[in-house]
């Protein structure tokens, strides 16, 4: 038998281990060199990028500097507003806790029985304020109480001849105009008016008659230091 | 090894061209690639932040009047205050009281007034709490005259002195009906403590 052409197998068997007509040894520098190639491609486009961002923090950078002043100045003139404002909510919440009482006692004249004359008109003073710190009373006192309420009352004393006159002024001062002024309460609790005594004085009066001395106390809406 | 020991030197050659061009795409992917990605990230967070503040002062910027008017708003309605506030004379509250009381007590023909200074009375805290507190400052007033007198005294003060107040009174009956005696505590605004240190301006004295 002829053979017309003669194949010769001169591949070793080590190389016998890709089907692809390209060998290894041409591949493998071949990868790797797009693998650099491509990182280092990699790495321009981020470097790119980061000079645009650097460009960009910088130009923001420059804008924020420029503005730095005008903002500096606005800040200050919030923080002075939003001072002024507290302050002004403290100074309201004095001139919301004001009463007047010269109408009271105006008017308190124009109702007086003629059979009544007053010994003592008077509202007392508030009770002391207590600023010690409620939770250690070793530490700073408190800078303002924390009650925004003031009790406030009004103390009539006076002497009368009978029981009548005073059961009217109590009946006339428990109506119009003195509303505004006078608290009308008729409960067991906190009563107003309450009457302190109502009895017969030792000393006689002009005409040689026991007279008869009162003392009784209004309580008055009270002062409210609230905005 | 032993599979580059059979290959021949060209693809030894290859082989370790390959590796070396490799090592040198890793060292490139860790020394400059990952710190690159690593400043990338930075940088953005950086211009986040530096965008947000520009925000943040465009608005503050452009509220600008908003926060002028306002301003001159509060100056406005905290004007009134100021003139009221007692100041003392001298250093002595009392002798204000009696400069800005005498004149109305004698217009109305009380005698005797004598003023003194009661410890101050601080206001409940606002908040925020500024900076300078008020408080509410007593002077009592004693003084001699008919009932009449007396009230007419007090409408005029409450008239006249619109933010001062009545804290207390006490007007008691004496034999000659023309001259009872009265005790009246009348309390103004006046400047309290300070809520904390003020801060020192920028270049000021130090």
């Amino acid at each position: 038998m002829i053979v017309p052409k003669l194949h010769m197998n001169l591949l070793r068997d080590t190389e016998k281990v890709s089907s692809s007509p390209v060998r290894m040894r041409v591949m493998l520098p071949i990868f790797a060199l797009l693998l650099c190639a491509g990182c280092a491609i990699w790495w321009a486009i981020l470097f790119m990028q980061m000079l645009l961002l650097g460009g960009q923090v910088s130009s923001l950078k420059n804008d924020l500097n420029g503005k730095k002043a005008a903002h500096a100045a606005i800040l200050e003139e919030m923080g002075r507003a939003r001072d002024l404002q507290a302050e002004l909510d403290q100074l309201d919440a004095y001139a919301k806790g004001r009463r007047t009482w010269g109408g009271l006692l105006a008017k308190l004249a124009d109702v007086m029985p003629v059979n009544v004359q007053l010994t003592s008109l008077s509202m007392p003073e508030p009770p002391i304020q207590n600023l010690a710190n409620p939770a250690n009373p070793k530490l700073p006192p408190l800078l303002g109480p924390t009650n925004t309420a003031e009790a406030v009352s009004l103390r009539i004393m006076g002497r009368t001849a009978k029981a009548e006159p005073v059961t009217t002024l109590l009946a006339t001062l428990g109506k119009e105009p003195f509303f505004e002024w006078l608290v009308v309460d008729k409960g067991k609790v906190n009563t107003s008016p309450r009457v302190h005594s109502f009895r017969q004085e030792s000393v006689l009066g002009p005409d040689s008659k026991r007279l008869l001395a009162f003392d009784v106390e209004f309580r008055c809406p009270e002062r409210r230091f609230e905005k | 090894m032993s599979l580059l020991d059979n290959s021949t030197p060209t693809t030894q050659r290859s082989v370790f061209f390959a590796a070396v061009v490799a090592g040198v795409a890793v060292l490139l992917y860790l020394f400059a690639v990952q710190p690159c990605q690593d400043s990338i990230a930075r940088a953005k967070q950086e211009r986040t932040a530096l965008e947000d503040q520009k925000r943040v002062m465009e608005r503050d910027i452009k509220d600008s009047p908003r926060v002028k008017s306002m301003l001159a708003e509060i100056e406005k309605a905290r004007t009134p205050y100021m003139e009221a506030l007692l100041t003392p004379l001298l250093e002595s509250w009392a002798m204000r009281a009696k400069s800005l009381l005498d004149p109305l007590a004698a217009d109305v023909g009380l005698k005797g007034l004598d003023y003194v200074e009661l410890p101050p009375r601080a206001l409940p805290l606002p908040k925020p709490t500024p900076i300078q507190l008020y408080a509410r400052r007593p002077i009592r007033v004693s003084c001699r005259g008919s009932y009449a007198e007396i009230v007419s005294f007090i409408l005029r003060v409450e008239k006249v002195l619109p933010y001062v107040a009545m804290q207390s009174f006490t007007i008691k009956a004496q034999q000659d009906p023309e001259a009872q005696s009265a005790t009246i505590v009348f309390e103004w605004p006046a400047k309290g403590a300070l809520s904390r240190t003020v801060p020192q301006a920028k270049g000021g004295p130090r």
